[in-house]
């Protein structure tokens, strides 16, 4: 009978394995239709991408508004810029915060890209050089998130009209990927938004608590 | 009959005439009477009135040298109004034509010298009590006599009128006030707080606490006392504040005059007091401006004891104070090592930005101040100075590193040669550059695959029925194993292979029959179909090439800091620091005068010695501070209690409708995790500016900082005047003594 219970459960347990596994294709499936070829990660399994909007009280601040984002198996959250409007793109896994101007744009980026760790800095900065292929990569610093140090890369282009957009992208990596955060503004206008971005990434950190899976 | 003589007619009518005549002479002497003193009384009148038309005018002289005097006084101290009133140059500003024509009416004098005023400085320094709404605090000042005849050379009568005025050029030490804003005023702490000391903003102040806001002394302001939050405060708060919320103990007046610096005005000069003006005292001098001009004695860089400029390429350098003997004694590195360093940075969270600090090691720099043989000779011989008070008490520190580094030409870029690549074993890391396309295609294999040879899942798994004598081994079948049996009698009784029940027949001998097991029947595993990897293709990094093919002018910015730490025991008549930079002070300030009897997280001053900052912004790192963990999240960056006696002069962010300035109750910056860490800070806070360089708006709490507990007070010190901080800036004020019409001519009151 024992055998029997066992043999039982292992059938179950097969049966849920393939059931799982059989969305995890489909969800795969969905996702590779979505996402950009650029925006592959090297693993195959993307991890979950769940942004959540939620207010939080501080001390003697008020409420403030931030964005939970739930991976497969973190919780990272981050307060929205003041005077920035919020888009989720859960199609390539990024949140865009775009000023009321409209004069500057906040992108925050997951991929699997660099997990565990960021590689080297010329290593990157190379990559980050071919990305903004137009754009002139003047100086490398660090990072600086609530959620760890990463590199941060800044940059010039030129623009048609005689503008020039200042960027900064900025690289953290955590256990299942990296975040990528980008400010793309007026050059003009720079020093009004470098504080939204400084900010942000202040305000970016790993939840204490783990998250517990729901059954 | 009737008759009458001619003779008794004349003499009738002769009568009659005299007593016309004699009537008409009384009537004339009357009315000579009346005209005569009608005549004498309209002069008596007039004479009047010239005598208050002359008076006025006396006083109008008393008014112009007054108000020369006052916005001299407001503009630039009372320092410049004794310079200019050694040369005269307020006696001679009498009424004159280009005024108005009508002056030209009057001779004015002072005493007995013709177009000239007496301005006479009675008294030069006398100490008195101000009242409500300043009720506790002292002025100091000059006191003028201002003396003034006038004569109309129109008149027939000349009449000299004198007047006289005294006014006193009173000066409040600035922190003699607890809490003192040019800008606008917002207090609106969570927590309780009770503000001990003489409250004044110099425009609006507004209170919109959480938590019980007290104030046991005068508040005032030169605009409006607002139980509310600012309009251009973006923060959701209970408005109007609750009644009982804020409670007054002492008196509360607005619309009060303003008090001033005495820093010059605004360019068109029109207003005085401007933030930019106020700011320039922190600044170093301009090349050529003189120490005695009119700025030039308002700068602190001109009245401290020791100069330390940072310049570009990390040069010090260190001098004696401008006002020791003009900067010429040069003070060698072998001297200022033991206490000054450089090589030092932090992230500084509330900014975004790292900060490369020059840092000052207040006990090296006291051990070295009381011992030295370079400055003290200098400071001893300095005015005001003796040997007894020759240790340095005043510092000016100015880090102009960044200000030569802003512009970066970069010269270079990458290009990057890549080439498709496909290898059947994962790429190694930096020869490649995401993302990695793995090649699969669907095989069969026998055998379960090994990690990292397909992707899962498994696609599908290939079974055949089987029917094997043995049980199958687990992991080689898929579902449940059917027993298969067959009935059998046998005369021994089987021990094994058999399924359910024996039955006994009965007998001789006894048979048994049961269902004996003949083999196993399940769906053996023949092998799996799944995604095989083949390879990996991906762009490969064949090399690197830098080109030289653009120029970028590039704002590389790390701000500047002043850092001071190991400030328990200061030099040993106190010590103030003076920086146009942003000010930090790490650890317990102040709380003891000799090293050994710590007085810390208490509101008692006793052992403390006057000490100020005065700093573009203002920062309290605790005891715990570790510059390394400055970057990293709040919960790694948790305080410890800490105790600062000093007063601080320097700048805030304003509310601007999109972020709040944080208020008094940030006005102390901080950068670490207070919550339930007790800051004990005994002093006073002037707000004067908005803060140039660290000039990012307050960030909420949560991430940058958590708040501490408040133990704030007001160092009870700062009201007598020989235990100010070195340095103490006083505002302007004014107050007219007596007026008074004198004898005609005179010189004194």
């Amino acid at each position: 009978m024992k055998d029997e219970g066992r043999r039982m459960k292992k059938q179950l347990d097969g049966r849920n394995r393939a059931k799982a596994c059989l969305l995890c294709v489909i969800r795969l499936l969905l996702s590779s239709f979505l996402l950009p070829p650029s925006s592959f990660s090297l693993a195959f399994g993307q991890p979950d991408f769940k942004v959540v909007p939620s207010a939080e009280a501080t001390p003697e601040g008020g409420i403030v508004n931030i964005l939970m984002i739930q991976t497969e198996k973190e919780r990272f959250e981050l307060q929205i810029p003041k005077e920035y409007g919020t888009q989720i793109r859960q199609s390539d896994q990024s949140i865009v915060f775009t000023s009321l101007t409209g004069s500057s744009v906040i992108t925050v980026k997951m991929t699997t890209n660099y997990a565990g760790a960021l590689p080297k800095m010329e290593s990157l900065r190379d990559q980050v050089a071919k990305k903004f292929a137009a754009a002139s990569l003047v100086q490398t610093s660090p990072c600086v998130t609530s959620c760890g140090t990463g590199l941060l890369f800044d940059l010039f282009q030129p623009l048609p009209g005689n503008l020039t957009m200042r960027m900064r992208d900025g690289y953290v990596a955590f256990a299942e990927g990296s975040f990528e955060f980008t400010l793309s503004c007026d050059l003009r206008e720079y020093d009004k938004h470098r504080l939204a971005f400084a900010w942000l990434l202040n305000s970016f950190r790993l939840q204490a608590e783990p998250v517990k899976k729901e059954p | 009959m009737k008759t009458t003589t001619a003779t008794s007619r004349a003499c009738a009518g002769g009568w009659a005439l005299l007593i016309v005549m004699g009537l008409a002479a009384a009537g004339l002497l009357l009315m000579a009477s009346v005209l005569t003193w009608a005549n004498e009384n309209a002069a008596v009148t007039m004479r009047n009135s010239e005598l208050f038309t002359t008076t006025y005018a006396a006083e109008a002289a008393t008014e112009k040298v007054l108000g020369a005097i006052v916005q001299d006084d407001q503009n630039y101290g009372a320092g410049w109004v004794a310079t200019k009133n050694a040369s005269t140059a307020y006696s001679s500003l009498i009424p004159t034509a280009s005024d108005s024509s009508y002056w030209t009416n009057y001779q004015f004098s002072g005493g007995a010298n013709n177009n000239s005023v007496l301005v006479e400085c009675v008294c030069i320094s006398s100490t008195n009590n101000a009242g409500p709404p300043y009720s506790g605090l002292q002025y100091v000042g000059a006191s003028y006599e201002i003396i003034a005849n006038a004569r109309n050379v129109t008149s027939e009568y000349g009449i000299t009128a004198t007047v006289g005025q005294e006014v006193i050029l009173g000066q409040i030490p600035i922190f003699q006030f607890a809490i003192f804003y040019n800008d606008t005023m917002e207090i609106d702490p969570g927590a309780v707080m009770n503000i001990s000391g003489t409250v004044h903003g110099n425009t609006n102040i507004y209170m919109d606490p959480s938590g019980t806001l007290t104030f046991s002394n005068d508040v005032s302001a030169t605009g409006t006392l607002n139980l509310t939050e600012n309009p251009l405060d973006p923060s959701s708060r209970t408005t109007p504040t609750p009644t009982n919320m804020v409670n007054f103990n002492g008196n509360h007046l607005a619309d009060v005059n303003p008090l001033n610096l005495p820093v010059g005005t605004n360019t068109s000069g029109s207003t005085s007091n401007v933030a930019s003006s106020v700011y320039s005292i922190l600044q170093v001098p301009p090349a050529g401006e003189s120490p005695n001009s009119t700025i030039g004695t308002n700068r602190l860089y001109n009245q401290a004891d020791m100069i330390i400029t940072v310049s570009n390429g990390n040069v010090i350098t260190v001098t004696s104070g401008m006002f020791a003997n003009n900067a010429a004694t040069i003070i060698s590195n072998n001297q200022w090592a033991s206490f000054i360093n450089t090589n030092g940075s932090f992230y500084n969270m509330r900014d975004g930005v790292e900060v490369n600090p020059v840092d000052i090691n207040v006990g090296a720099l006291r051990q070295w101040s009381a011992t030295n043989t370079v400055l003290r000779p200098v400071l001893a011989a300095a005015p005001s100075r003796s040997t007894s008070t020759a240790d340095v008490q005043s510092i000016y520190v100015a880090d102009e590193r960044f200000m030569s580094n802003t512009v970066i030409i970069t010269n270079y870029s990458y290009t990057t040669n890549t080439a498709t690549l496909t290898t059947s074993s994962y790429p190694a890391a930096n020869s490649f550059y995401p993302p990695v396309t793995t090649n699969t295609t669907a095989s069969t294999t026998s055998s379960y695959p090994t990690t990292g040879t397909y992707i899962p899942p498994i696609l599908a798994t290939n079974v055949t029925s089987t029917t094997t004598t043995n049980y199958p081994t687990g992991g080689s079948y898929i579902g449940s194993v059917t027993t298969n049996t067959t009935t059998t009698t046998t005369t021994n009784r089987p021990t094994s292979g058999y399924l359910g029940i024996i039955t006994t027949n009965s007998g001789n001998p006894k048979t048994y029959t049961y269902n004996k097991i003949t083999g196993y029947t399940c769906q053996l595993i023949s092998g799996y179909i799944i995604n095989g990897i083949t390879g990996y293709t991906y762009s490969g990094i064949t090399g690197v090439t830098t080109n030289a093919s653009y120029t970028t002018n590039y704002t590389q910015y790390a701000e500047p800091g002043i850092v001071l730490t190991n400030g328990a025991t200061l030099p040993s008549n106190g010590l103030s620091v003076v920086t146009p930079d942003p000010l930090y002070v790490v650890g317990n300030w102040n709380v003891s005068t000799n090293g050994s009897n710590l007085v810390t997280q208490s509101y008692n001053v006793a052992n403390t010695l006057p000490s100020g900052f005065y700093s573009d912004a203002f920062t309290v790192l605790s005891p715990a501070w570790n510059p390394s963990y400055s970057s990293n999240a709040l919960s790694s960056r948790t305080a410890a209690n800490d105790t600062v006696n000093a007063a601080v002069l320097t700048g805030i962010v304003p509310s601007n409708g999109t972020y709040y300035s944080g208020g008094v109750e940030n006005y102390p910056r901080l950068l670490e995790n207070w919550s339930g860490v007790n800051l004990y800070y005994n002093g006073s806070m002037v707000e004067m500016f908005a803060s140039q360089i660290s000039n990012y708006p307050w960030p909420g709490t949560g991430t940058v900082y958590n708040p501490a507990n408040r133990y704030w007070a007001y160092d009870t010190n700062f009201s007598n005047p020989s235990k100010l901080p070195p340095l103490t800036p006083r505002v302007i004020y004014l107050n007219r003594a007596r007026w008074s019409t004198l004898t005609p001519g005179a010189t004194i009151f």
